[in-house]
């Protein structure tokens, strides 16, 4: 659905992008993360035609954003990380002025515009002015505007930024329904628990390069390295002795005389190994637990010593 | 299919008539334009011998003029705030990444300013009725008084347009446009004072320099109503005539170099603008 081709931009000197390479299928929903200056943001920029790449190109559908980008455009919806207001609008008003620059017709636009203010929860504001809403209640208000022309892609960036618990909840189970439409979501956010959530896909960026892109599952069961959290019944110094000297110890953590955390590589087989000599050597666990791979760990240890 | 009205247009009329700024605007205009008017007026009958047809036309000429100063400034301002301000709200991506050509965003804007400015010069109406019945004016006057207007608010507009596509906010825009009105109609009569006078230290025949002084000047809205206010009261409506070196040259009248300048420079200042606002933006 999405090819990045050998994307590059240059900004004077500076190398906002390097090479990206990386094929989005249909229907995914791909988190964009990396640190502020990683290039997530000019990526978004130029799959969505506002800015030109140095070299390389975006697909979209077959459709090359260097060479047709008014057929991309009609692809591609955008929510930007701002919620940009006109004076005296009303949430309608705004949908309709919109729905004119996507040129849909004046016969389906009043249905239309009731269909999305319903779909984002906000029939009710309908003659609301936009000043008035709530942070929640704009980005709502302006996925269904990205929403009007009816595109294929989703481009998001940072949309749960400034939003209360509650408003992220309503947004991501929106995304949630917008992706069993079989939209194809590309969301730039720095909450990663929220990406674990909505994600299939993920993209790591760092400094301009594409640090990691698989599924979230695999990228989650690559890592190799996990935290084991022994805890006994009492203290017992043969333990520390123990996971210190297994071969697949990286670093040992004794947090109490009972209990420890140990950071190693190694898949299942090796955990069981680790429990295994512990029952071998008398050490009276009471808890033998993994602590699962979590995203923010995940790219914590795709970027570690990229700086 | 109906074809819809240019959305940029009606978002821009629908704003702006929508807040109190545009009322007072209004008010003020009529204010500044009626009580220069008035005090012209008042001046002209205590001065003159009473004849109604002089004082007529000189508060013709006075609203025009003052009007003509008001739009000086206020086309501009307008303009340059309307893409800078898309820039400041965060609203101009959302533009550029719709189906909206940088054609159809241009002219909205420049249409929306024109529409504000002709709304002002309708609610002059009343003005200018009453001094047709002081007599001096005719209908043919009033159209090319208009016309002229019309140009040169284009092409302040058009100038307006230009810095508010250049600038990153209304202020810097605004700054940069008045800078250029105020610098062409101020400095263009400064130039046609200086350059007669340095062209007579190294030539004798200075008629070569007036016809083309008089091309030149004609841009100039207040020098173009003049020179038309008196080629009318000539009987030159349609062409003036002027001697270089014994040839006698039938020139179209000021105003209508007046208008076709401005809509030159205009025009080069909307391509300009279009070309600004969207490298990208292609329809193949």
């Amino acid at each position: 659905m999405i090819v990045f081709d050998k994307l590059r931009k240059l900004y004077g000197d500076f190398c906002a992008l390097d090479g990206i390479d990386c094929t989005i299928p249909k229907g995914a929903t791909v988190g964009l993360i990396g640190p502020n200056g990683a290039g997530k943001t000019t990526s978004m920029r130029l799959l969505t035609t506002l800015i030109t790449p140095t070299s390389g190109d975006v697909w979209v559908d077959g459709i090359s954003v260097n060479a047709q980008p008014h057929l991309v455009r009609r692809l591609i919806g955008y929510m930007p990380d701002t919620f940009g207001v006109y004076e005296a609008m009303t949430a309608a008003e705004y949908l309709d002025f919109y729905a004119r620059c996507y040129d849909i017709p004046v016969a389906t636009r009043p249905a239309l515009i009731n269909d999305l203010l319903g779909l984002v929860d906000l029939a009710s504001k309908r003659d609301s002015l936009v000043m008035s809403l709530s942070r929640g209640m704009a980005q709502r208000l302006s996925l269904a505007r990205a929403l009007l022309h009816d595109p294929q892609v989703l481009v998001l960036d940072e949309p749960a930024s400034g939003l209360d618990p509650r408003a992220r909840i309503e947004l991501r189970a929106l995304l949630h329904e917008l992706h069993d439409q079989g939209k194809t979501i590309l969301i730039s956010s720095h909450i990663l628990s929220d990406l674990a959530d909505l994600c299939t896909h993920l993209i790591i960026l760092e400094q301009g390069k594409l640090v990691a892109y698989d599924t979230i599952t695999a990228l989650l069961s690559a890592q190799q390295s996990r935290r084991i959290v022994i805890q006994t019944l009492m203290p017992t110094p043969a333990l520390y002795a123990l996971v210190t000297h297994f071969n697949y110890t990286i670093s040992v953590d004794p947090q109490l005389p009972t209990r420890y955390i140990v950071q190693m590589n190694g898949d299942d087989a090796a955990q069981a190994e680790l429990l295994k000599a512990c029952i071998e050597h008398n050490i009276p666990v009471q808890q033998f637990a993994s602590e699962a791979n979590t995203l923010e760990r995940t790219f914590l240890q795709v970027t570690a010593g990229l700086n | 299919m109906r074809r819809d009205i240019n959305p940029i247009l009606i978002r821009e009329l629908r704003g702006r008539m929508r807040t109190p700024r545009a009322f007072w605007l209004l008010v003020g205009f009529l204010t500044a334009v009626a009580g220069t008017a008035l005090l012209v007026y008042a001046a002209s009958y205590l001065s003159s011998d009473g004849q109604s047809s002089d004082i007529g036309n000189t508060v013709f000429f006075t609203l025009i003029v003052t009007a003509m100063a008001i739009l000086t400034i206020m086309a501009p301002v307008i303009a340059a705030g309307s893409i800078a301000g898309e820039r400041e709200r965060q609203t101009f991506d959302l533009l550029l990444t719709s189906q909206l050509s940088a054609g159809t965003i241009i002219f909205g804007k420049i249409l929306a300013t024109l529409a504000y400015c002709g709304l002002l010069l309708s609610a002059m109406t009343p003005l200018i009725a009453m001094t047709f019945l002081m007599g001096g004016v005719d209908l043919g006057e009033l159209f090319i008084m208009y016309a002229i207007i019309c140009a040169s608010v284009l092409l302040f507009t058009s100038c307006g347009i230009y810095w508010s596509t250049r600038a990153n906010t209304p202020l810097t825009a605004i700054g940069f446009a008045l800078a250029t009105v105020l610098g062409f109609v101020f400095g263009l009569p400064l130039l046609a004072v200086t350059i007669p006078i340095i062209w007579a230290q190294f030539l004798d025949d200075t008629a070569v320099l007036d016809a083309v002084a008089n091309i030149g000047l004609a841009a100039h809205p207040f020098i173009a109503m003049y020179l038309t206010d008196t080629a009318i009261r000539q009987q030159q409506i349609w062409t003036h005539v002027v001697n270089i070196k014994g040839f006698t040259i039938t020139l179209p009248a000021t105003w209508i170099i007046c208008i076709i300048e401005s809509w030159i420079i205009s025009i080069a200042f909307i391509v300009a603008a279009m070309r600004r606002i969207w490298p990208m933006r292609t329809r193949s």
